[in-house]
């Protein structure tokens, strides 16, 4: 009979492999990026401009043109250009954060001659129909009216503006009002600038084959215009405000909370200590938050916390959605935690269990290759190399608790944080 | 391709594997084959509550993330109707753990009030997170009585009621293990870089000695043949109206599941399609337009569900639905148009095979459908279909006496 009440001998992770990204450059000058998966028969590539909302000058502006690329061209309508990748089984797709903006193209490695032609079309022809304009407006300001109940959505919307003032290029919020504000020529003069005068990369993962190569290198010859430098803009933080700031939503049975302070990036000195005590307070499921505030009071169905970067900051944040009953409890017990992690170092236990949990989770970012391009993804756009996972995994195995409650003290302190409910408190 | 072997203990427990060399990571998916289905009608959300109390401590282990968690591993569960189904991904020189963590479950629970008091709050904050406390969050919950009078299809897997949630007790919670969770009913899925051989010694070696029992025949209530449309209208605080179309339609293992769905994609999956570009794009009526199934493994829904703009009204946007489901029955869809959703289906089984969790998921849910085959060759019953047969399935299911009509009005503010 086996002893059930010993666990099997735990092995240390010592080695781990990265599926690297390889980097072409084309006789254009423009960078191919590519992770090859041999065992599949799909391709996913993705086109990535400087054309996120920190570049534009009115609301909504960078997401519109972001989106309205997919909506016809020159020479095709939109339900042409719908038809041609779904005849093929295709998606495409437009994705746009404060940084960057791109189209995505998930398809069967067989359809890539056929498709990239129309990639191209799309992203170099582009005319903004005023129809398409127009339904974009209409559907978006309905989805808009659902959005604006959710009270996830509402604290969301609110935390950048609070964190960073109002006039910060990461600060946008989403109103209803400027649905009516954004015109044509706005979206033209931003395309013009984002899109054609500045550069782009390209991504391509999964069966990225030689031919697939040459197709993608024949298709983009030449850079869409010349890049020229791009607009400088404020980076200046007005106010930040940490008083607590509620947002009503009437019958509302849930309040949505978001904490969050500007912090350290990926460069600094001290971030792999944070890394580590970021997880050990809400970063997976057996954190300190989820352990207390869903699985001992069970005033949520979830909570975490996370160190986001964007290119020119970082941020901590804690966010969840609890019993609008609940809601100052939660607070408490979210200070609570904080404050513990500042006055008691952490236990070896805690600390050996969320080390491996980090590099079996480091591990998993590269299984397969579409989750290894985000890996490589990541690294590009903060210009960080491969030795920066080294570096962090011979940091995180080196971790001890007096280094932990060291950053604890320094960057997550409650009195520090900005704070939005949206719900009732 | 994705080769797997297969393996069965002398308990019952059912064993695949695919070996996956790529992989720095193995995948880990234990399915149980219960789901809200199973429950009766005054306890229901059981399934799914039971779920959350999988991860309350078993009877040799106290704790089950922290382990798993120990040797760099991370797992999560689902339920649905039809199944329960818990998976992990580990390091793979440290398996052993998932079997010790996934076996010991299996042979007992810790049944710890404490666990039962606050997983009970957890999913009373997920069911008014996901389902009270969101805009149209409740359309399921009403749906579902109205399309299902005997079969147990009829509530949701979160529950009829937060109610038989907070009064659900702790012989309830045994009685209900006792019930589902043995060998004989769970099906073992792993995917990959192990041997064969090894995976089978591990599964002998920790899931080997929990007695078998023998699986019950399940004898679930079958749903009366709908013979007139059924109608509900309700008010609530959204802001744009809606209005629900559930139809029944054949079980996933049924031949003409596959036409209904092919159905279902030329009405409203990508941006070509004919809702998509004849009744969003073109007209101003709708916020929003879809048509889908449920895929369920028994007899399931084919759902229509739109969101009208602002001011429209509801009998204006029914005509153009009507027009448009009319047109699919009387007229065949073109070899192109069906070719379309074709390519859909197979891009999408191609994409469902890039990872080895979801090898090792999509092995075992077509495992309990039909065969692990089916992970292979489902795309082919999706190629056999015939512009035919989509008419055919439109004709049986498309039609008004076939169908419960959830009208979702907004309140007036």
């Amino acid at each position: 009979m086996i002893d059930r009440s010993i666990a099997p001998k735990q092995n240390a992770i010592e080695k781990i492999e990265f599926t690297k990204a390889q980097t072409h450059v084309f006789a254009s000058g423009i960078k191919c990026h590519s992770v090859v998966q041999e065992d599949c028969k799909v391709v996913k590539i993705e086109i990535e401009f400087d054309a996120g909302s920190k570049f534009q000058k009115k609301p909504l502006v960078a997401a519109m043109v972001n989106t309205l690329l997919l909506e016809g061209s020159a020479n095709y309508s939109a339900f042409e250009i719908a038809s041609f990748f779904d005849n093929e089984g295709a998606f495409l797709d437009s994705s746009c954060s404060a940084d960057k903006a791109s189209v995505v193209l998930h398809c069967l490695e067989r359809s890539i001659p056929k498709l990239l032609p129309y990639l191209k079309e799309l992203l170099t022809s582009v005319t903004f129909p005023k129809e398409e304009v127009a339904k974009y407006l209409e559907l978006s300001l309905q989805n808009l009216q659902v959005s604006q109940q959710k009270v996830d959505w509402v604290a969301r919307n609110e935390f950048m503006q609070a964190l960073l003032g109002k006039t910060h290029p990461y600060s946008w919020k989403i109103e209803k009002e400027q649905y009516n504000s954004v015109t044509r020529e706005d979206l033209i003069s931003f395309y013009e600038k984002q899109y054609t005068s500045s550069s782009f990369e390209i991504y391509a993962s999964g069966k990225v084959t030689n031919e697939v190569l040459l197709a993608i290198e024949q298709v983009f010859d030449q850079t869409l215009h010349a890049p020229k430098n791009p607009d400088a803009f404020s980076e200046e933080i007005e106010n930040t405000s940490k008083e607590l700031s509620i947002i009503s939503l009437d019958g509302s049975i849930q309040s949505a909370i978001r904490l969050g302070a500007l912090t350290i990036n990926r460069k600094h000195a001290d971030f792999p200590a944070l890394f580590v005590a970021n997880t050990i307070l809400g970063g997976y499921f057996g954190s300190r938050l989820m352990s207390n505030i869903r699985e001992d009071k069970g005033y949520t169905y979830g909570i975490g916390s996370g160190v986001l970067h964007l290119n020119q900051l970082s941020y901590f944040i804690i966010s969840t959605e609890v019993g609008s009953e609940v809601t100052s409890s939660t607070l408490k017990e979210i200070e609570l935690e904080m404050n513990k992690l500042q006055a008691e170092p952490v236990l070896e236990e805690e600390l050996k269990l969320v080390k491996n949990y980090l590099l079996g989770n480091i591990m998993k970012g590269f299984d397969g290759s579409f989750s290894a391009m985000g890996r490589f993804k990541m690294l590009h756009h903060h210009d960080l190399g491969y030795d920066y996972y080294e570096n962090l995994i011979a940091e995180i195995k080196a971790m001890d608790a007096e280094k932990i409650q060291d950053v604890a003290k320094r960057y997550l302190d409650y009195s520090q944080l900005t704070k939005i409910i949206a719900g009732k408190l | 391709m994705v080769e797997f072997k297969e393996y069965q203990l002398s308990n019952g427990l059912r064993l695949i594997f695919n070996e996956d060399k790529t992989t720095p990571i193995v995948a880990f998916n234990l399915l149980y084959d219960v789901g809200s289905k199973d429950e009766h009608e005054n306890r229901t959300g059981f399934a799914h509550l039971f779920e959350h109390l999988m991860f309350g401590g078993s009877i040799n282990i106290p704790s089950f993330d922290g382990p798993l968690q120990t040797v760099g591993g991370e797992n999560n569960a689902f339920t649905s109707a039809d199944m329960t189904n818990y998976y992990m991904t580990v390091p793979k020189n440290n398996i052993e753990t998932a079997f010790w963590l996934e076996s010991d479950r299996m042979l007992s629970l810790a049944f710890s009030e404490k666990s039962l008091e606050v997983q009970r709050q957890v999913v009373i904050e997920e069911f008014a997170q996901m389902y009270l406390n969101q805009p149209y969050g409740d359309v399921y919950l009403l749906l579902r009585p109205l399309a299902y009078k005997k079969h147990p299809y009829r509530w949701a897997t979160i529950g009829k009621e937060i109610e038989h949630i907070e009064t659900a007790t702790m012989e309830e919670v045994k009685a209900f293990f006792k019930q589902h969770y043995f060998p004989g009913n769970a099906i073992l899925s792993i995917s990959g870089d192990l041997e064969f051989e090894e995976v089978k010694r591990l599964t002998e070696k920790w899931f080997g000695s929990i007695p078998s029992k023998k699986k019950e025949v399940r004898e679930l209530p079958q749903e009366p043949l709908q013979t007139e449309e059924r109608i509900m209208e309700v008010e609530r605080n959204v802001p744009l109206n809606a209005l629900y179309y559930a139809y029944h339609m054949p079980a996933r293992v049924d031949e003409d599941y596959y036409a209904a769905d092919l159905l279902s994609d030329v009405l409203s999956r990508g941006d070509s399609s004919r809702f998509n570009e004849r009744l969003l794009k073109r007209t101003s009526f709708f916020a929003e337009i879809n048509a889908y199934v449920t895929g369920d493994l028994e007899n399931g829904l084919f759902i229509v569900s739109a969101k009208l703009a602002d001011g429209v009204a509801y009998s204006a946007a029914e005509a153009l639905i009507e027009k448009e489901l009319q047109e699919i029955i009387e007229t065949q869809v073109s070899e192109e148009e069906l070719n379309k959703v074709k390519n859909k289906a197979e891009s999408t089984f191609e994409f469902g095979k890039t990872s080895a969790l979801n090898k090792a998921m999509g092995l075992a849910i077509c495992a309990l459908t039909k065969e692990p085959e089916l992970f292979n060759n489902e795309f082919q019953l999706y190629k056999k279909v015939k512009s035919s047969d989509i008419q055919r399935v439109a004709k049986t299911i498309l039609r008004k006496e076939n169908r419960s009509k959830l009208i979702y009005k907004a309140k007036k503010g």
